[in-house]
């Protein structure tokens, strides 16, 4: 039972959907970074999901490799994105004393 | 057996989750988020995927959290007015999650995923084969990301020493 494609995607599209609450209701940037982790680590899921489960590409050397290589640069984005991103709110703290993204409104016309 | 360590493993990533988006304090959601990326890298060994384990544990669960953990507690926010039920906006966000995750299992559940399961003794991904795929057709895109984590240092470094830069 739990070890067919459709669980692990629904697990998937479970997380992506809390991200995705997440960043609509929280007022913290740090947390609306992790929810940003979360959908991205629920496309990983489907990814490799879809790797494990499914046989359009059957890869070079044995296995389907094309959803594990997706995964991969989606972690190395992650890792980037988490750099820069909390270097910008740390940037942004030091000027303003405060994290509260509803108070970064300065380009809103 | 396999099936309850399974379930289990998916209730603590999704449980995780929910708890990384419901705690007030930023801390909190930084230990739930590194326990979900725990949780998903179980997940990733039960399909099989035993270097995206790994490398969940080392990118994610390691270094990515450390940096979340430095930003929490450089900033040390203070409490958000948190009222989950108050505000039109959030009630505008949860139903937008809960019409994402109805579209997505509404997708999942018309999918034709059947017609195009592997057949049981369809060769999987090992280290070994996953190895040789990346360093031979997928060579590319592995330097590009070496690239984009060279980009990612010079802009930390850029953000990070900007006080020295606009002093000098």
């Amino acid at each position: 039972m739990a070890n067919s494609p459709e669980f692990f995607l629904i697990i998937s599209a479970l997380v992506f959907s809390l991200g995705l609450v997440g960043m609509a209701v929280r007022r913290n940037p740090l947390v609306m970074f992790m929810s940003i982790e979360l959908m991205l680590n629920a496309s990983n899921l489907a990814f490799v999901t879809f790797s494990r489960f499914t046989t359009k590409f059957q890869g070079f050397h044995g296995g389907p490799s094309d959803g594990p290589v997706f995964t991969f640069v989606v972690m190395t984005i992650a890792a980037a994105e988490a750099v820069v991103g909390l270097g910008i709110i740390i940037t942004i703290f030091r000027n303003k004393h405060t994290v509260d993204v509803d108070s970064m409104a300065t380009l809103k016309g | 057996m396999p099936d309850i360590l399974l379930v289990l493993a998916a209730l603590i990533t999704v449980g995780c989750a929910v708890g990384v988006i419901a705690s007030k304090d930023a801390v909190h959601s930084a230990l739930f988020l590194t326990v979900h990326l725990l949780g998903v890298g179980s997940l990733f060994l039960a399909l099989t995927h035993q270097f995206l384990a790994v490398a969940q544990l080392l990118i994610y669960a390691g270094a990515v959290m450390v940096v979340f953990m430095f930003a929490v507690t450089t900033l040390s926010p203070k409490e958000e007015p948190f009222k989950i039920f108050d505000n039109l906006p959030s009630l505008a966000g949860i139903a937008a999650g809960a019409g994402a995750f109805g579209a997505l299992v509404f997708a999942i559940s018309r999918s034709q995923l059947h017609d195009h399961l592997a057949a049981p003794d369809a060769p999987l991904v090992t280290v070994r084969s996953f190895a040789l795929d990346l360093f031979g057709p997928f060579l590319l895109p592995f330097e590009g990301t070496a690239f984009l984590l060279l980009v990612a240092l010079i802009g930390a470094v850029i953000l990070g020493g900007r006080r020295q830069l606009g002093d000098g």
